[in-house]
């Protein structure tokens, strides 16, 4: 993708997450669109891409949290790596493989950023984590995914040709 | 999966851990702040462009509760009214009284800063909000933000124009504390909701539900007399050392619109 939208497309994800869904909670949890947008991504693009989203989209995030600079980049990370595996399922549509993914991978996005707490000597809880923040937050980044996506989807045909994994059928 | 992907994970973990280990040293303090300069302008114009929309939307979901709330509210200021009369009788006679045992008071007359809230934290790990005054404007990491004599939080990091806030519902927060009317004390952890968590509180000590808890200056962390809440529920187990109270947070941090920094505190640095 060029780099003329992929920088603004960043910076624009990265503000509406700080400035609106910050303010906005869906069943008390504020929806993760940095992560739904890097998982789609690399789903519709490929790995390269989506690495590139996961490395400044999570510097960005992180510039506005209070959390350590690259918290979400490490964070982003699992996810990447699962919209890699994902990719080698054989299912057709690229929406609902999105669609599973970022459910699964929200639980590792907040995984990892309660680990990197964890490593810090922060206290973190666990159960309650799992069950009151990462269950609802993959509900809820599962029900914006459409939207995300579709914008994604009609964005991807702006830049260049995909590079990376190609889908095939065994 | 294709090997040059492995690559690309592996720069992406590469770089984050990276990034962690820097930022906890206060390593990227520099490029945060270069980059905090370009970016806040924006953030902070969307940020108060986008709220009133919010604050319109939420307000249209809640017209049904309006006139109950306006009713609740209406009764709690008569309440606190006459709190307020009461407490003014009080005030007086401990003026009174410090005169006549000749003791120095150990409230301090803060000095503090007045600073908009212009942004909040944009996910659901941590508690913290960007407020729009730094080191221009003489806040400094550590310094302790309040909102009406309401303990809101501490400064963690401070850039030229803005700072970031890490509010006391954090689970990385913890206050020193004592409850108001017993002078028992304790410490006061955020647990990443409003409901903290005061513990150490010794077996012997009376807690009363509703008790008010309120910084107690020990550790030179916050100075004392900050409400920090009011306790909602006693875990007393006669087997453990200590006992465990679940204080509801004063205010809710994250819906705060200005808060006041102060900056004639300055906390104690212990090794």
């Amino acid at each position: 993708m060029a780099l003329y939208i992929l920088l603004p497309t960043l910076l624009l994800t990265a503000l509406v997450q700080t400035a609106f869904f910050s303010q906005v909670s869906f069943l008390g949890i504020k929806p993760d669109l940095m992560l739904i947008a890097t998982a789609g991504w690399a789903i519709m693009r490929g790995v390269k891409e989506g690495a590139l989203w996961a490395i400044l989209g999570g510097l960005l995030i992180d510039l506005f949290s209070g959390a350590p600079l690259g918290r979400s980049t490490l964070a982003l990370t699992p996810v990447l790596a699962l919209a890699a595996m994902a990719q080698m399922v054989g299912v057709e549509s690229r929406f609902l493989l999105s669609l599973g993914v970022i459910f699964i991978s929200t639980f590792l996005y907040e995984g990892t950023s309660r680990l990197v707490l964890q490593v810090r000597n922060i206290p973190v809880a666990w159960g309650y984590s799992l069950l009151w923040i990462a269950l609802p937050s993959a509900l809820v980044n599962t029900m914006l995914t459409p939207p995300v996506y579709w914008a994604l989807h009609h964005l991807r045909t702006r830049g260049s040709p995909a590079k990376g994994i190609t889908f095939t059928r065994e | 999966m294709n090997p040059r992907h492995y690559l690309w994970i592996l720069l992406s973990l590469t770089l984050g851990v990276a990034a962690v280990s820097l930022s906890v040293n206060g390593l990227t303090q520099p490029a945060e702040n270069f980059f905090m300069s370009i970016f806040l302008p924006i953030q902070r114009g969307l940020f108060h462009t986008v709220s009133p929309v919010v604050q319109f939307v939420d307000n249209l979901g809640r017209i049904g509760s309006l006139a109950g709330d306006n009713e609740r509210q209406r009764r709690e200021i008569e309440r606190l009214s006459a709190e307020v009369v009461r407490l003014r009788e009080v005030e007086a006679e401990n003026e009174r009284l410090r005169v006549l045992v000749d003791y120095k008071t150990k409230n301090p007359q803060w000095q503090f800063t007045m600073a908009d809230v212009i942004g909040r934290e944009p996910g659901n790990l941590m508690r913290s909000i960007t407020v729009d005054k730094g080191t221009k404007d003489g806040v400094m990491e550590g310094m302790v933000v309040m909102s009406n004599g309401n303990l809101v939080g501490k400064v963690t990091k401070a850039y030229a124009h803005a700072s970031k806030v890490l509010l006391v519902t954090d689970s990385s927060s913890a206050v020193n504390a004592i409850i108001q009317r017993s002078r028992a004390m304790g410490v006061v952890q955020g647990q990443g909701h409003s409901q903290l968590a005061m513990r150490y509180v010794a077996q012997g000590e009376v807690v009363q539900l509703d008790d008010l808890v309120v910084t107690s200056g020990l550790g030179g962390g916050f100075p004392s007399g900050l409400l920090i809440g009011q306790v909602t529920n006693v875990k007393h187990d006669d087997v453990e050392l200590f006992q465990e109270l679940v204080v509801q947070a004063a205010i809710q941090g994250e819906k705060l619109t200005s808060v006041q920094v102060i900056t004639n505190f300055i906390p104690a640095k212990l090794p």
